[in-house]
């Protein structure tokens, strides 16, 4: 989004002198502008992340404005920003972070039909997306019963844009911490799934 | 999972192909699809538009009170910490005279509250109390009593006072019959 579409969009606000405009609201309306093409830009790749953790798409949207919502709270620091798209990641990251934490009373809603609804519907019958969406459901309910380092280093290596200094970068931990939290809980997730096929 | 950083995580369940490329075991596949399908979950309509709407109706923040334009200092020195250390110098001037002329105007005499002397010679004090209530007129007798003392009862006890006599108890008026002895006539 330009500037003139943020003017638009309610949300710069132009000066009220019509001379020369001030070094201060100069500055202020490009931080505003960088943030509009931040939420252009960024605003999917967030709301997956949140979605990844969430599982429910009325709480990664909430997450993401949220997120953004920081960010305007903090946008004279988008100068000093060497990498945006990790900031914000690690932004949405700790604030979905915290709604699990606050969230955790309610019962997970690793719903099948929410599932069904994600998988793609070309070539499949009612009875084939149903099992694949129970066996995703059976996936990622042994997701959650890893402990959650090995849960946050698995769901963040899922994203295909994400690298695993980024990974480090977003967790706060060595990149070689990434590897092997994410080592560990491969071996956790082999066990519990041949567990869950040997008792079928 | 993500191939361009998971090829050189040294993990021990997986093993490399002809082609040098890593090959995930068939029960890896399975979670890491599960995994892809929720990473790769498809953004709904016009989540821009309402993260735009958030951005709108959030409050501004906090900002530092400004000067309206009309009146702004054309100097950029004013604006700057000048201005501020000055206004915030005669804020304090202001409070603190304020302060100091109303602790002025209050009378301070050290005679204003005094507290109340202790007797030395021990004993209750008056606690300072100007006036003190009269106290009540004693009872007054209506009959004399009679001249021949009364023969004490024999008793296998001492008593505390075994030779003193027993007075008969002397009957008592009320303290509103003493107001005038003088008219109550003495029976004999």
């Amino acid at each position: 989004m330009s500037i003139g579409e943020a003017v638009y969009a309610g949300w710069i606000r132009m000066p009220s002198t019509t001379g020369r405009l001030s070094a201060r609201s100069e500055q202020a309306m490009a931080e505003e502008a960088a943030l509009s093409a931040l939420v252009e830009q960024y605003s999917g790749t967030l709301y997956r992340v949140a979605y990844s953790v969430l599982r429910n798409p009325a709480d990664a949207e909430d997450a993401v404005q949220e997120a953004f919502l920081r960010v305007l709270r903090h946008r004279h620091m988008l100068g000093e920003v060497r990498d945006r798209r990790i900031w914000l990641v690690r932004i949405v990251w700790n604030v979905v972070l915290d709604r699990k934490r606050r969230a955790k009373a309610r019962p997970e809603t690793d719903d099948v039909a929410e599932l069904a609804r994600l998988l793609p519907s070309n070539g499949l019958s009612a009875e084939e997306i149903a099992a694949a969406s129970e066996r995703h459901a059976q996936v990622l309910r042994c997701v959650e019963k890893l402990p959650a380092k090995e849960r946050q280093v698995l769901l963040l290596s899922a994203f295909d844009e994400l690298s695993s200094a980024e990974i480090a970068s977003i967790l706060g931990i060595t990149e070689s911490s990434v590897r092997s939290r994410l080592f560990r809980a491969r071996n956790l997730m082999a066990e519990m799934l041949d567990h869950k096929r040997s008792l079928r | 999972m993500n191939p361009a950083w998971e090829n050189g995580n040294g993990a021990g369940t997986q093993d490399r192909d002809g082609a040098g490329q890593l090959r995930q075991p068939a029960e890896l596949s399975e979670w890491d699809s599960t995994l892809r399908l929720i990473a790769s979950v498809s953004v709904p309509e016009g989540l821009e538009e309402r993260v735009h709407a958030a951005l709108r109706a959030a409050p501004g923040g906090a900002r530092l009170l400004a000067w309206p334009a009309a009146l702004r200092p054309r100097h950029a020195w004013i604006s700057g910490g000048w201005s501020r250390a000055a206004a915030a110098a005669a804020i304090v001037f202001v409070v603190a005279g304020g302060g100091w002329g109303v602790y002025m105007r209050l009378p301070h005499s050290p005679k204003a509250v005094t507290m109340p002397a202790a007797q030395k010679t021990g004993g209750f004090s008056s606690a300072g109390a100007i006036r003190t209530p009269d106290s009540i007129q004693g009872p007054v007798l209506t009959k004399r009593m009679a001249a021949a003392p009364l023969p004490a009862k024999p008793t296998a006890r001492g008593k505390a006072h075994p030779g003193r006599p027993k007075a008969k108890k002397a009957e008592t008026a009320s303290p509103a019959a003493s107001v005038a002895p003088a008219a109550v006539p003495v029976q004999r």
